[in-house]
């Protein structure tokens, strides 16, 4: 080491040291135990909805913006990228029971599959019987 | 592919596009020497993600060379004598460990903003339009750069200490990046250079000294102010066989309240093509293949 770098240390830190003996050299600068997690999300263009892009460890908000740019936008993947902290994201309680567990399956699409059939197949016996259906079928347009 | 002597063309403009390019390539190839060894993944992305950058700035100023005096890149980056490279003596220097390699980068990108805004007013269009693309870029350099600074200048006691000990280490060769060109009267006066060095050496080091005293580290300036012209070895002896020489820097001071520098450059380094034990070492490994292989393409 320069001369001139041991004397600015030891005029200006050198004094932290003092009496408590050298400190331990930790492998690297970064310590694991301060990395957080962040969730990467990306826009393919301007007018996409986010999506997740993946993941990335940060010491903190600023480095997880810098970095997140290098580890999932380097080869123009999207138009716009965001960061969100995982520790700031919640999940909803008890998953397994979304969308029910009982059937209510009249609320979905495919609960009124065959409705047109049997209706057709129902006016047709009506007509035979020289009756006619004439109030319009729910949701028809004119009739 | 044409080898052997270089065309003789005598037009001031090689000499700066040369510097510029050179630099880039060769911070470039340093840090591409990180690929794969920073503490982790992410950052070692970004690392490499710059270190692609930089050489892809070099890329377009050898193209701008090209064009004048119609070596092609490829020799312009990996065909040159070792004295012919014009790189500033900071850029060559080994990374030492992750706190050395980040001083560097900060000190470089700084300089490196100074010297681009400058030039964003040049005569010269081709290199007027280059360095407005390439400030796009090094602002994430910068960012980057900074960002790091922060964390280990206000760091643990170690990560602070070794940062500070890095740049104490590196303000000399980094004083260097601002070393007059030979032939800087000429893009001068034609205003191709809009500024002279020294004056961007005197408005780079009152902003990079501002960042240091507010982070409390400015002592790593008044190392330098202690022994103002501070010599740092360069050596092309070998090589080109002339006597070793040193280049002498501008020492550093404060006054009124700003950082500034005190005396001017003497002697000959990097921008006169003499260069650091250092570089002959990154030059022997980044030509080796263009030289065992004359016209390998990729």
């Amino acid at each position: 080491m320069p001369p001139a770098v041991t004397k600015a240390i030891e005029g200006r830190e050198g004094r932290l040291e003092q009496g408590a003996g050298p400190l331990p050299r930790p492998a690297c600068a970064l310590s694991w135990s301060s990395m957080e997690v962040f969730e990467v999300w990306q826009r393919r263009t301007p007018g996409d909805p986010l999506v997740r892009a993946g993941s990335i460890k940060a010491p903190d908000l600023e480095l997880a913006l810098l970095l997140a740019r290098e580890t999932h936008f380097r080869h123009h993947e999207g138009a716009e990228c965001w960061v969100a902290h995982r520790g700031r994201m919640h999940a909803v309680a008890h998953p397994e029971t979304m969308g029910g567990v009982t059937d209510r399956s009249y609320r979905r699409q495919d609960g009124y599959v065959g409705v047109g059939a049997r209706h057709k197949k129902l006016s047709e016996a009506l007509r035979a019987r020289g009756l006619t259906v004439d109030a319009p079928r729910p949701g028809a347009r004119g009739g | 592919m044409r080898r052997g002597p270089v065309p003789a063309v005598d037009d001031p403009r090689v000499g700066l596009l040369l510097a510029l390019a050179d630099d880039e390539l060769i911070l470039g190839h340093r840090l591409s020497e990180w690929t794969g060894w920073v503490p982790y993944i992410e950052e070692d992305l970004a690392m490499s993600s710059i270190a692609q950058d930089e050489m892809a700035h070099a890329r377009v100023l050898f193209g701008i060379v090209s064009s004048i005096d119609r070596r092609d890149e490829d020799r312009l980056a990996l065909g040159r004598a070792p004295e012919e490279y014009r790189n500033a003596l900071l850029c060559e220097r080994p990374n030492g460990d992750f706190a050395f390699t980040l001083a560097r980068h900060w000190l470089y990108d700084t300089a490196d903003a100074v010297r681009l805004e400058s030039l964003a007013s040049s005569t010269f269009a081709e290199l007027r339009d280059a360095v407005a693309v390439f400030r796009l870029e090094e602002r994430y350099h910068l960012e980057h750069a900074r960002a790091w600074f922060e964390r280990l200048a206000g760091g643990p006691v170690e990560a602070r200490h070794r940062f500070a000990a890095a740049l104490s280490a590196a303000l000399p060769d980094a004083i260097s990046v601002f070393e007059p060109l030979p032939e800087e009267q000429a893009l001068l006066s034609d205003g191709t250079l809009p500024e002279p060095s020294e004056t961007l050496l005197g408005r780079w080091l009152g902003e990079a000294g501002q960042a240091l005293d507010e982070a409390g580290l400015d002592y790593v300036l008044s190392g330098g102010a202690a022994e103002p012209g501070e010599m740092i070895p360069t050596s092309a002896g070998e090589i080109a066989g002339e006597e070793r020489s040193v280049l002498r820097v501008p020492g550093v001071e404060r006054r009124d309240g700003r950082w500034m520098h005190a005396g001017s450059f003497a002697g000959a380094g990097g921008r006169h093509g003499r260069h650091s034990e250092d570089f002959a070492a990154l030059w022997g490994e980044m030509t080796g293949l263009y030289r065992e292989h004359p016209g390998a393409r990729w």
